[in-house]
């Protein structure tokens, strides 16, 4: 196994002339973009650093029984951030503090269960103990976790602007006698659509149009191609899991929030922001 | 005020006795009333729950039905309606079907001879058309659904004045076979509705509500 040479820091450092590219088209279209890349560029190097130093120390103590709690903190500072984000840019969203957010948390968590327990328990080859190796669980759970907040924070985003735009559509539905689902079904099912859609061309395009992020970091590490699209599958299958089940939770959800106990449509101010 | 009869709108707390949609309501029956207060829909209620056609029933009990039922039976067509995508037959049978029923092809056409449309108009598609059609397609979608009593909110002030009058000439009709409460804020409306039955015509039924 020959692994790809290591960047080294001068390498990295003359990578910043990719921004500079797009700070340069972002200003022939006088796109006030340049504040923004320059925030984002040095964010993403600071989050980067901080992760890998992180997951560099857990895997050092792979060993000890420090271990397993250590794994568990980076997963729920995952769940966490990932839930805040999904929570975070919701307009025409219920203003109870946090009722949203512990929505987005239940979503999440219920698609990334339901993707990682069958991987862990059946799929990959050890015992379950054995299998809960930090340089296993974080990278998937990395995967499925991100791909949970991109779908429960499009299905927010649909769900409640439909609710405040489509209102008298959905309230002519309930006073014929529709029950909140029954009145919101076709809102519940473009959203789930919408969501659903970027794993489902996934799916269709995967090996075609880009070798995914997962097979082409074992394909840099060293490892062989034949191995790596069985790691690739699972992952892209389990991502159907993810999107469906967190989508799925993620409109109970939605739909509790946005009704009240007598089956009233709440009324959500739009955030100015 | 309809719209927390309907029960789309939560209904004012007790301690609330100010009128907020103080328009006056015609019940059809000559008595013009204001809605506007807890005690006054309570008394809506108590009445409602006590006419004729339905088992005498307290307020509270009417506001402990499910939701559904409650709006199954309290019909309600909102100022400017908004009709489903699909036919006009699609419209008519969504209330069924909301509770797993099948409205007959006999029945849509007899609910659109009773607002006055043709049966050719079944297989339109809905978002064809115009106010006042739109107006009557909805009334006969709440008819559907054998409502005991109809709230309509301001059902003509959308219209241009001869769909207007159309519509309410309409209406009084309704109003000989189901109870109908409706709330007009353009002068007029309540007093003609509310005018006493012309020759050949019945009392209009109505609810006794007074205050």
């Amino acid at each position: 196994m020959t692994g790809a040479p290591i960047i080294p820091l001068s390498g990295l450092a003359a990578s910043v002339v990719f921004l500079a590219m797009g700070a340069l088209v972002a200003r022939r279209y006088r796109l006030p973009l340049v504040r923004e890349l320059a925030i984002g560029g040095a964010r993403a190097a600071l989050q980067l650093f901080a992760v890998g130093y992180a997951l560099t120390a857990l895997f050092a103590h792979e060993q000890s029984r420090a271990a397993l709690p250590l794994m568990g903190l980076v997963l729920i500072a995952m769940l966490l951030a990932a839930t805040f984000t999904a929570a975070k840019r919701v307009r025409h969203a219920p203003t109870a503090s946090g009722s949203l957010a512990a929505a987005a948390a239940l979503a999440v968590g219920a698609g990334s269960v339901a993707s990682l327990a069958p991987i862990f328990v059946a799929i990959l080859p050890g015992t379950v103990r054995e299998n809960l190796e930090p340089r296993i669980v974080v990278p998937l759970a990395g995967m499925m976790v991100a791909n949970a907040m991109n779908v429960v924070a499009q299905i927010f985003e649909r769900y409640f602007a439909a609710m405040a735009n489509d209102r008298a559509r959905i309230e002519a539905a309930l006073s014929l006698g529709a029950t909140p689902a029954q009145a919101t079904m076709h809102v519940a099912r473009d959203a789930l659509h919408a969501a659903l859609l970027p794993t489902l061309n996934g799916l269709a395009t995967v090996g075609l149009v880009a070798l995914p992020g997962m097979m082409t970091g074992q394909i840099l590490s060293g490892a062989a191609p034949s191995e790596a699209i069985r790691y690739q599958l699972v992952v892209m299958y389990a991502l159907v899991a993810v999107a469906a089940v967190a989508g799925g939770v993620a409109l109970t959800q939605a739909q509790r929030l946005a009704f009240d106990d007598r089956d009233r449509l709440r009324r959500f101010p739009e955030k100015t922001r | 005020m309809l719209r927390q009869l309907a029960g789309l709108d939560p209904l004012l707390p007790p301690s609330n006795g100010v009128a907020r949609d103080g328009g006056p309501v015609s019940t059809g029956a000559g008595a013009e009333i204001r809605l506007g207060s807890w005690s006054s829909a309570r008394r809506f209620l108590t009445a409602f729950g006590g006419s004729g056609r339905t088992r005498s029933c307290t307020p509270e009990e009417l506001l402990a039905m499910s939701p559904a039922t409650y709006r199954r039976r309290v019909g309600f067509v909102a100022q400017e309606p908004v009709l489903f995508p699909g036919t006009v037959a699609d419209n008519l049978a969504a209330g069924p079907r909301y509770r797993g029923e099948v409205l007959g092809r006999g029945e849509s056409e007899a609910l659109l001879g009773k607002v006055g449309l043709p049966a050719s108009m079944l297989l339109q598609d809905a978002t064809t058309c115009s106010g006042g059609e739109k107006q009557r397609v909805a009334l006969a979608r709440a008819l559907a659904n054998r409502p005991e009593v109809l709230l309509l909110d301001e059902p003509t002030s959308a219209l241009d004045a001869m769909s207007a009058e159309a519509i309410e000439r309409l209406i009084a009709t309704l109003s000989q076979e189901i109870p109908i409460v409706l709330v007009s804020h353009a002068p007029g409306v309540v007093a003609r509705l509310s005018a006493s039955p012309g020759p050949g015509e019945r009392a209009p039924r109505c609810i006794e509500v007074r205050l």
